[in-house]
């Protein structure tokens, strides 16, 4: 063995935990070897000195009193938000705080990353619900509605005319139209009529609105 | 004496009963004060690291998960805490051998059994001081906590190989410090 193998040993039987055979394997090679009995001495030369030290004593009533130091502590020592510490009436409001900005930095992200307004990247209900009402009203009452609900499904520049500001908006809204109209017949009237959803409404009532609709466009 | 684990006790802190933290600290307030204290021989500055040690926990105890026991993160919190002071002491000042030392200040002149040891005491403080950190904290918690090196390794994260060698080292320099005196 090498002496750096012995090292452990050394300690080991200082310290009265060596095994019998290590011990005898130990005593054999401290007989044959300067270095590692010269260490076998320093370390019981530090374990004789560490036995002989006074034992350190607390304070009397020092673990009696701790608790209630702590928790005063507690209280009382700012917590650091990046290495600043932060005043008690602060800590309070560190929570809520924290929570709020969070939920400002999801709604701030939000805002910044949805497109400002791309229709064609939004169903009926969501291109409607930017629309000005007064703008949805004149959509419906116009002559193309009035033909997208008799199914003829003609674009027209005339309901554009009718918009005071004939914005991309509206464009979007009469291809919508149109594309609803194909896919789901009558859903776009109980759309237009209301927020009901379009498996909510009965058939009876989708067509009084239709009726109703059309009386109105013309 | 109460009997829930420090597991139990968690939980309970963590489910809004702050005395279970209390009963934490009682559990383990003198085996945190002793193992700072070894690493900072002055006990008011022991004293400030310990009840920053205790508050750390009270910060942290609702994110800790278990995957280590109580006092092996208990521990680990001390030793990281006494070691950041001991360098911001250094940063402060100069060593000298007589920090940390209780002065004699009677002017009656010391019995010579109890002058030998108190300068024996002085001696093994400061070899401990001068030790290498790691060195230092292996030493602590194997010599006076008496530690197995298998928790010493858990605590550490340290192979048990490794912090055999390094207590070696340690109780050797100390061996020497003390011969020579100095």
């Amino acid at each position: 063995m090498e002496c750096d193998t012995y090292r452990t040993l050394l300690v080991e039987k200082q310290e009265g935990t060596i095994s019998s055979d290590n011990k005898e394997i130990l005593e054999r090679h401290l007989l044959t070897c300067d270095r590692c009995a010269e260490d076998f001495a320093l370390i019981g030369a530090s374990f004789d000195a560490l036995r002989g030290a006074r034992d350190e004593e607390a304070p009397t009533h020092y673990f009696t009193n701790l608790l209630p130091r702590i928790r005063r502590r507690i209280e009382n020592q700012p917590r650091t938000f990046a290495g600043l510490a932060m005043p008690v009436w602060a800590q309070r409001f560190l929570a809520p705080g924290s929570a709020l900005a969070v939920l400002g930095c999801i709604v701030g992200l939000y805002i910044l990353l949805l497109p400002s307004f791309d229709p064609s990247k939004m169903g009926l209900r969501e291109i409607v619900a930017e629309v000005p009402r007064e703008d949805i009203d004149r959509v419906t009452e116009s002559v193309l509605y009035s033909n997208v609900l008799t199914r003829t499904m003609e674009p027209s520049q005339r309901m554009l005319e009718t918009l005071p500001n004939p914005a991309i908006v509206s464009q979007h809204i009469e291809r919508e139209l149109v594309d609803d109209q194909l896919k789901h017949g009558h859903s776009l009237s109980v759309f237009l009529a209301g927020d009901s959803p379009y498996e909510d409404i009965a058939d009876e009532d989708i067509d009084s609105i239709i009726m109703k609709l059309n009386q109105t466009s013309l | 004496m109460d009997h829930r684990s420090d597991l139990e006790l968690i939980q309970e802190f963590k489910n809004g009963n702050n005395n279970a933290f209390n009963l934490l600290v009682l559990r383990y307030q003198e085996k945190v004060y002793w193992v700072v204290r070894r690493l900072l021989p002055d006990h008011d500055e022991a004293d400030d690291v310990v009840q920053d040690v205790f508050v750390k926990v009270y910060r942290s105890l609702n994110s800790f998960k278990g995957e280590s026991s109580f006092y092996t993160w208990l521990y680990r919190i001390a030793m990281n805490l006494s070691l950041n002071e001991i360098r911001r002491k250094k940063t402060r000042r100069t060593f000298s051998l007589d920090d940390g030392v209780m002065q004699h200040e009677s002017s009656e002149p010391l019995p010579l059994e109890r002058m030998e040891r108190e300068e024996q005491t002085r001696l093994i403080k400061a070899a401990i001081e001068r030790l290498p950190e790691k060195q230092k904290k292996v030493f602590v918690l194997r010599y006076y906590e008496e530690l197995p090196y298998e928790e010493i390794s858990k605590i550490l994260k340290t192979s048990v190989g490794g912090l055999k060698a390094n207590y070696f080292h340690a109780v050797k320099k100390i061996g020497e410090f003390v011969r020579h005196g100095m």
